[in-house]
């Protein structure tokens, strides 16, 4: 079974037996998204939806990414049905089944990530991948690394830390949506760490989180 | 590639030789090699007598001397003792303030100047004949002055409209032009493939020129001395809006020819029915005119749009593989569809964009913006209005899931993500045609629509992209 594998907007993803999934590199990209936006025009993501989530957080070109503003690749404001939304259209490309990962889910990856170290970007970054996909993932990286620490974790390379905040499906029925993660504290302060093995639960759903995005699972089939 | 032919006699060259076999002359240093690398074009310039056109090519060939100062990166060199010579002349009238001498009669023998590092990373060498205004008393003559007649692809006809206009000799345009013409009929050569530049020399002492002339001349970029520093260096150079402008000025300059020239209407009339690309510029050597008693200037000149018809030289006799090359890859055509999109439609300029590009060998494959699903096929005609539900502003995954290596935009506004291509292969090959005057996107290859503006401009201009 091949460890890396590419979604429809050509993004990587990487296979995590524990969980018997394939999980997003890094959190899903306004790029990723735009593939939806262009693939299905529809009144609920229209110009002005997109607008305001560009409010939220702006856009970066893969040529500017840096320390500074390398969260502003992610889409973030989004709510979880959205996020839902994305992933039936991921899966409607290839057939596979995509999910937001539930919490266990996401904990249990990235306690696995955490205890391996960071793999050459290269590894990742193959020929399958556009111009622009590549650019964007060294520029992140470059960025990751270029940050002190005493040592780079897979984890912390694929920014399940220092990142954005990750929608998570629960079992509950009253409060759904949860979410792992921590974002960049440049981009949101906080005090949250994934480390506490519980996720935060938002107050309001209807509510356009700043520090909330995702990244999808690939179910195995 | 055309052939390499010695430029005091047009033999065929073959082999790099120090001399041409045929006319004995010696050839420019490293001509042949140059030539592989480095297409020649071969140019003529003529006008009347005192119609300004020796000072003119000096402040051009000066100009060119400092072109790395308006072409980044550019610079070109003398290929013959000749041409070092004459413009090493050039350049001691200019410091001195003197005006230069009129072209002597005589065999004429050719500049030649090999130019590197032009936009889209070409070379070009330049073979310039100057002939001597007063052979156009006898038509006869031009062929005995330029060996290289048959081989001319662009002609500057130079002509001062304030000297036009005094009229003493009794010149007139079409009266310059019918001395080209018998003289080019005489060597067979294929008139639709010449390019003829109407170059209005003195344009500072032309009184009636429109407006639009005037502030042209005022506004250009690198008006400056022309040996001295440039304040524009370091500004780059955007090749494709400087030639939109100059094909707007080109436009209203024949409008004026054609309206107020004397013989202007038959002039024009003459060069279209002859299938010639004709194209119009006004220049400044001087900024000012010289002291009469003296032949001197009083202060620096400060020469206005001189590069203008050696652009118009570049792009209309860019190689032939060029072209050729554009027309091999598939073309995308890109329609703005968001909420402010409809004026694009009700002026028909899609349709009429995707029309000259079908004339010209492009069939287009058609798509909104914001959608990756053609809306047309090439052969199919581009719709006529938006999407009814509006699109966004998005091009990247059309322009990554596309076989295409070339696309043409039209739009109102911005686009969210163009500025990821800005450093990819599409910087060259994109072509922006926007309605926004003060958009922000900076591309390098953009077109600032306005209404009653050609479509056949802008493909020109796009034609003149290359992919890299």
């Amino acid at each position: 079974m091949s460890e890396i594998l590419y979604d429809a907007a050509g993004f990587p993803m990487l296979r995590v037996d524990a969980i018997d999934a394939y999980i997003h590199w890094l959190p899903v990209t306004k790029i990723q998204f735009e593939y939806f936006l262009c693939d299905r025009p529809s009144s609920q993501f229209d110009q002005d939806w997109y607008n305001g989530i560009l409010q939220l957080n702006p856009r970066v070109s893969p040529q500017q990414i840096a320390q500074k503003n390398y969260w502003e690749s992610f889409i973030t404001g989004i709510r979880p049905d959205e996020a839902r939304a994305f992933a039936d259209w991921c899966g409607e490309q290839d057939g596979a089944e995509y999910t937001l990962p539930t919490g266990p889910e996401w904990f249990k990856a990235y306690q696995i990530l955490k205890s391996d170290p960071a793999r050459e970007i290269a590894e990742i970054t193959t020929e399958k991948l556009s111009d622009r996909t590549r650019k964007l993932l060294i520029r992140i990286d470059k960025a990751v690394r270029d940050r002190p620490r005493e040592t780079l974790s897979l984890a912390d390379q694929m920014l399940m830390r220092d990142g954005v905040m990750e929608w998570v499906a629960t079992e509950a029925d009253k409060r759904p949506w949860a979410a792992f993660g921590q974002p960049n504290k440049t981009f949101f302060a906080n005090l949250y760490t994934p480390d506490s093995g519980q996720p935060q639960i938002p107050n309001d759903y209807e509510q356009r989180l700043r520090s909330h995005g995702f990244r999808l699972l690939r179910r195995s089939a | 590639m055309n052939a390499i032919k010695c430029p005091l006699c047009t033999h065929i060259l073959t082999t790099p030789l120090q001399q041409c076999p045929a006319c004995d002359r010696p050839l420019p240093r490293g001509f042949y090699e140059q030539c592989r690398n480095a297409p020649p074009i071969w140019l003529m310039t003529g006008g009347f007598p005192k119609h300004g056109k020796t000072t003119y090519l000096s402040a051009l060939i000066l100009k060119l001397e400092n072109l790395g100062q308006v072409l980044p990166g550019a610079y070109h060199l003398c290929r013959d003792g000749y041409t070092n010579d004459a413009i090493r002349q050039m350049r001691r009238e200019t410091q001195l303030g003197d005006q230069p001498p009129a072209t002597p009669r005589g065999a004429t023998q050719p500049l030649v100047i090999s130019i590197h590092h032009l936009p889209e990373q070409t070379d070009r060498t330049i073979v310039m004949y100057d002939v001597p205004g007063e052979i156009f008393h006898s038509l006869e003559e031009i062929p005995d002055y330029v060996p290289g007649l048959s081989e001319i692809q662009t002609i500057w006809m130079l002509v001062s409209l304030s000297e036009l206009n005094a009229n003493a000799d009794g010149y007139s345009l079409p009266g310059l032009f019918h001395a080209y013409f018998t003289a080019l009929d005489q060597k067979k050569v294929d008139l639709t493939k010449l390019s003829v530049v109407v170059v209005y020399t003195k344009a500072d002492m032309v009184e009636n020129f429109p407006a639009a002339v005037s502030e042209y001349l005022l506004s250009d970029p690198y008006r400056r001395s022309v040996g001295g520093a440039d304040a524009d260096k370091g500004r780059g150079f955007a090749m494709s809006a400087y030639l939109q402008e100059m094909e707007r000025i080109s436009q209203v300059l024949e409008e004026f020819t054609d309206r107020n020239v004397k013989g202007g209407n038959a002039f024009v009339n003459m060069g279209r029915h002859l299938g010639m690309k004709l194209k119009f510029s006004a220049v400044s050597a001087l900024g000012q005119a010289p002291d009469q008693e003296y032949n001197r200037l009083q202060s620096e000149a400060e020469p206005a749009r001189v590069l203008d018809p050696f652009l118009w030289s570049l792009w209309l006799s860019r190689p032939a593989d060029t072209v050729k090359r554009a027309q091999d890859d598939q073309l995308l055509l890109l329609l703005d569809s968001g909420g402010a999109a409809q004026p694009l439609y009700d002026e028909g300029l899609a349709l009429a964009l995707w029309n000259e590009l079908k004339l010209r060998g492009f069939p287009a494959r058609v798509h909104y913006l914001g959608q990756s699903k053609a809306v047309s096929h090439p052969g199919q005609t581009p719709p006529a209005r938006p999407a009814q539900r509006p699109r966004h502003r998005l091009i990247g995954p059309i322009l990554e899931q596309s076989q295409g290596t070339r696309a043409v935009v039209l739009t109102t506004g911005p686009i969210s993500d163009l500025a990821d291509f800005r450093s990819g292969v599409w910087r060259h090959s994109l072509f922006l045609v926007t309605t926004e005057e003060d958009d922000a996107a900076d591309w390098p290859l953009t077109f600032h629509y306005r209404s009653g503006d050609s479509a056949s401009a802008i493909v020109d201009l796009l034609t003149a992209a290359r992919p890299e």
